[in-house]
């Protein structure tokens, strides 16, 4: 461990999350609101704490950067992100405590979409502003943002790549690291402009048009507005998002492939037909039940609402147009499910990812066979080719760790006496990163009325599910931080 | 540039870990699932796992028709997968090929390679075991490396504390030995280097890395270490490898009154070496055995050579070589750890067949074909290039002093019709000329430009 190494990365990291408050900060000076004081008090607090890091560490060389630092350094750059990210909305008073504000920046760069404000539409726009852009900066990654920008990280680089970009097996579309790290950036950069202007053709103005991509593309689900994208009820929003929404799960290296002129990269990648299809079916058997069961009457309607909240929720998004509180059991299941499996490796999606499920169905296809074929050598196959037997047991003990946390989690919030169906949903959700839940945490409530200690550790879930659990789990073994 | 690396071993893991650091697109192609982890988790670059010798592996890797890769470089263990990989990537147009030849044969002919389309090929075996030959040869050089066709070489030499050169500035050295043409091209002092200028002043325990000529060479040793040099009288070598053999193949037919003896475990090769090598005692058993090593004369030989296959082995001989009174004692090692470890084992000199081909394959990548790469002593962070003055440089008419070249680069040798020398400040250069340049690595881009060379 290096300890002052970290140190300088976290101070690089504390910069650019104070910097980029600039940008909320022109629109509370174009508004002439409150918060601008909060703003550049949280500037301030940012770049000092950039400094003190940074004169800690500044004798330290990144070409020392091992495993260990990778994550320390990749976990605690979160927890400063949000630690600075949550100063707006404390010193603002957006929430009256300070554990409040945390979670909200929490919620914001793991892009959960988790809130616990209640009348948002209260709030100046830069807060709200804020609140989004927190979701676009940790949707690619601040790490990979860092890594983008910043050419002097070096050859430690690949270690903090691997520590946050999510998938079982980080995929580099480049030789270099910094390379690959703007084209990253370029592409989703370049997928927000195209949502915004969309947006913007139908509509909507340029404030809310920004927000929406951004909780979009980041698959956040923070809204400016009180009842989320159902406030427009509008059938083009909805189809413009829900589209966005699937792009935004896709593994991004397919979509820079794409933009390269090779059209058939996305049919081409097993994982990305295996969420096709997966949505597909959900979307229709959603649509099926809730036009049988007359929920609404069209099957035009039906098939809208749907969509979009199928998509929302197996993105791990968080955006809702409709109480799917009120559907039919079967639907509410549907959904619960999907907020386990999440999107595609590579994207900016949250959940275990469909291509560690498809590792495990056909792991245990394997080992199904080998029982009637005791002499045969299997492999399990993704894409044809074969998968490494390191790469199934991290999958699988992912698989297992996800479940006992999952399980541990829930034990954990009825202690603290929610029901049920609250405790268990608001772990699922925050785990995979969606936000909205079901019961007590569900599309038209928020996580205000949780227990301080519960948002404290739902905060922990959060940055878990971001980080794919390892790299922050990693942190609480002792062996870690020994030298 | 874009360069893909097939073969991730030693040489290959160092190579493409230098490109990458020097900010260059590599690819390394590896088979070897646990050699490509390695390479992954350690290197900025992208690993393609399959042989190499595929055209699907290679296409991956991005090399097919019409691809705008700048270099292959082939450095596995196998030659004919670094052939079939050269010539796969010379046919989709790859500007230049470099390969690793294992097998001398390969390298025996000039026009081997240039028939298959390779631009470089070559075995480091060779170019070692020239390098052993040296180090036999001027019995207190640390390293050599030779120059020019070996008419030239470079010495490194440590300054022995009662040499006269002790306290001397450089710029006087020419004026006390006024027949000794040589010249001073990098001073190590306490672990730094140094490009020396005329007014540096030299130390006892500098080690000296000195050019001159082959006939010259034997005066060194009288000069910087005080001792007379002898002529070598007995040899041994330990390990009948590709090295040893040629090892003792060429002191064989340098050197008519030499007493080689070789020692190799395995009785079937030392047949075959017995019959192959002609003046040499072949003799099959331990190198570790000492009643062996005395019987056969290991107290007072002129040097020990130990060239098995196995590193640690090779060390620990060439230490108990050392200490059974063998003068000078020589390891052959692969890794590149172990080339550090003459600071704290009783062992000679070290010698790596990996780093020398790692160094010249870098060489290559970095200069164009024009300039002429040369074998380099791999410890120094400093380069040699052998190039010839275009007719248009900008050098050309003037003296060397007038080009106010800078510290940290320097002119060591100029051939001029088949003529050697060293050059001084009112030396003019001349079109045609050809020039050895030495200077730091950072620097060697400027120093060519001063010489107008591209």
């Amino acid at each position: 461990m290096h300890l002052r190494l970290v140190s300088k990365v976290l101070s690089l990291l504390s910069a650019i999350v104070s910097l980029s408050m600039l940008w909320p900060l022109v629109w509370s000076l174009w508004d002439g609101t409150s918060d601008v004081r909060a703003f550049l008090l949280s500037i301030a607090f940012g770049l000092a704490l950039a400094l003190l890091l940074y004169a800690f560490g500044k004798h330290a060389d990144y070409d020392d950067l091992g495993i260990k630092d990778g994550f320390v350094a990749v976990s605690l750059a979160w927890v400063i992100a949000s630690l600075v990210g949550a100063m707006p909305y404390w010193l603002h008073g957006t929430v009256p405590t300070f554990t409040d504000a945390f979670f909200e920046a929490m919620s914001g760069f793991t892009t959960t979409g988790a809130s616990v404000l209640s009348d948002i539409e209260a709030n100046p726009r830069g807060i709200l502003f804020w609140r989004d852009l927190t979701h676009w900066l940790g949707g690619m990654g601040i790490i990979v943002l860092s890594l983008a920008i910043l050419p002097f990280i070096g050859v430690g680089g690949m270690q903090l790549y691997k520590a946050e970009v999510p998938g079982p097996i980080p995929e580099k579309m480049t030789p270099r690291i910094q390379q690959t790290a703007l084209y990253l950036w370029g592409v989703y950069v370049l997928l927000s402009a195209a949502e915004a202007v969309l947006l913007m053709l139908g509509g909507m103005n340029l404030f809310e048009s920004l927000t929406h991509t951004f909780g979009t593309m980041a698959t956040g689900g923070f809204s400016p507005l009180n009842k989320s994208i159902g406030q427009y009820n509008s059938a083009y929003f909805d189809w413009v998002i829900t589209i966005f929404m699937f792009l935004a799960g896709v593994n991004f290296v397919l979509h820079y492939r794409f933009l390269l002129g090779r059209w058939g990269a996305f049919w081409r990648d097993e994982e990305f037909r295996f969420y096709t299809v997966l949505t597909v079916f959900c979307t229709l058997t959603v649509t099926l039940v809730l036009r049988l069961h007359g929920t609404y009457d069209s099957f035009a309607d039906a098939l809208r609402f749907g969509a979009f909240q199928v998509v929302s929720i197996i993105t791990t998004t968080g955006y809702v147009t409709a109480d799917y509180e009120l559907w039919p059991t079967y639907t509410q299941f549907i959904l619960l499910l999907l907020m386990f499996v999440g999107a595609c490796a590579g994207s900016t999606g949250g959940g275990m990812k469909n291509l560690r499920l498809m590792v495990l169905a056909r792991h245990v296809r394997a080992e199904l066979s080998s029982i009637l074929h005791p002499k045969a050598i299997v492999h399990v196959r993704v894409g044809g080719k074969p998968v490494g037997r390191e790469i199934i047991a991290s999958v699988t003990s992912f698989f297992i760790l996800y479940i006992v946390i999952f399980t541990a989690g829930t034990l954990f919030m009825t202690i603290l006496d929610l029901d049920l169906i609250t405790a268990m949903s608001s772990v699922a959700a925050t785990l995979g990163n969606i936000g909205p839940g079901l019961g007590g945490v569900g599309p038209m409530r928020n996580y205000a009325a949780i227990p301080d200690s519960g948002k404290w550790v739902l905060s922990l879930f959060m940055m878990m599910g971001r980080l794919e659990l390892y790299t922050v789990v990693l942190l609480l073994l002792p062996e870690t931080w020994k030298r | 540039m874009k360069i893909v690396v097939v073969g991730g071993g030693e040489v290959g893991y160092n190579v493409a870990n230098t490109l990458s650091e020097e900010e260059h697109d590599v690819t390394v192609v590896e088979e070897d699932e646990e050699r490509a982890d390695k390479v992954d988790d350690e290197l900025d670059v992208i690993t393609v796992r399959g042989s190499g010798a595929r055209p699907q592996v290679l296409e991956e890797a991005g090399i097919f028709p019409g691809c705008d890769v700048d270099i292959l470089v082939a450095c596995t263990d196998h030659d004919e997968v670094n052939i079939l990989a050269c010539w796969i990537a010379k046919r989709a147009g790859v500007k230049r090929v470099i390969s690793r030849a294992r097998a001398l044969e390969f390298t025996d002919s000039p026009t081997w390679a240039k028939d298959l389309g390779i631009d470089v090929m070559n075995s480091p075996e060779r170019s070692v075991a020239r390098e052993i030959l040296e180090l036999l040869f001027v019995s207190s050089a640390v390293h050599t490396a030779e120059l020019l066709d070996g008419r030239s070489g470079i010495y490194a030499l440590r300054v022995s504390p009662n040499s006269a050169l002790v306290g001397l500035a450089l710029k006087d050295l020419r004026t006390l030995y006024p027949n000794f043409i040589a010249i001073i091209v990098y001073i190590e002092r306490n672990g730094e280097g140094y490009i020396p200028y005329g007014e540096m002043v030299i130390q006892a325990n500098d080690l000296c890395y000195i050019v001159t000529s082959r006939e010259q060479a034997w005066k060194l040793e009288e000069i910087y270490q005080m001792k007379k040099s002898r002529p070598l009288k007995r040899v041994l070598i330990i390990g009948g490898g590709k090295l040893g053999f040629q090892v003792a193949w060429k002191l064989e037919s340098q050197f008519r009154n030499l007493d080689i003896r070789l020692i190799d475990h395995n009785r079937e090769k030392c047949e075959r070496l017995a019959s192959e090598l002609k003046r040499t005692l072949v003799l099959c058993g331990d190198g570790a055995d000492e009643s062996l090593l005395r019987q056969e004369g290991i107290e007072g030989a002129d040097g020990l050579v130990c060239a098995t296959e196995s590193d640690e082995a090779n060390l620990l001989f060439a230490v108990i070589g050392k200490a059974l009174g063998a003068r000078k004692t020589i390891a052959v090692v692969r890794r590149k750890i172990y080339m550090k470890l003459d600071n704290y084992m009783s062992v000679d000199a070290i010698v790596n067949p990996n780093s020398a081909l790692a160094s010249v394959i870098l060489r290559h990548a970095r200069y164009k074909s024009g300039a002429g790469v040369l074998s380099i002593i791999e410890k120094i962070d400093a380069e040699m290039l052998e190039l010839v003055i275009p007719a248009k440089s900008p050098a050309v008419g003037r003296t060397i002093m007038s080009l106010g070249m800078p510290k940290g680069m320097l002119i060591a040798l100029i051939v001029r019709k088949g003529d050697v020398f060293v050059p001084v400040g009112a030396t003019v250069v001349q079109a045609e000329d050809k020039v050895i340049l030495f200077a730091t690595s950072d620097l060697m881009p400027e120093a060519m430009d001063y010489l107008g060379v591209q």
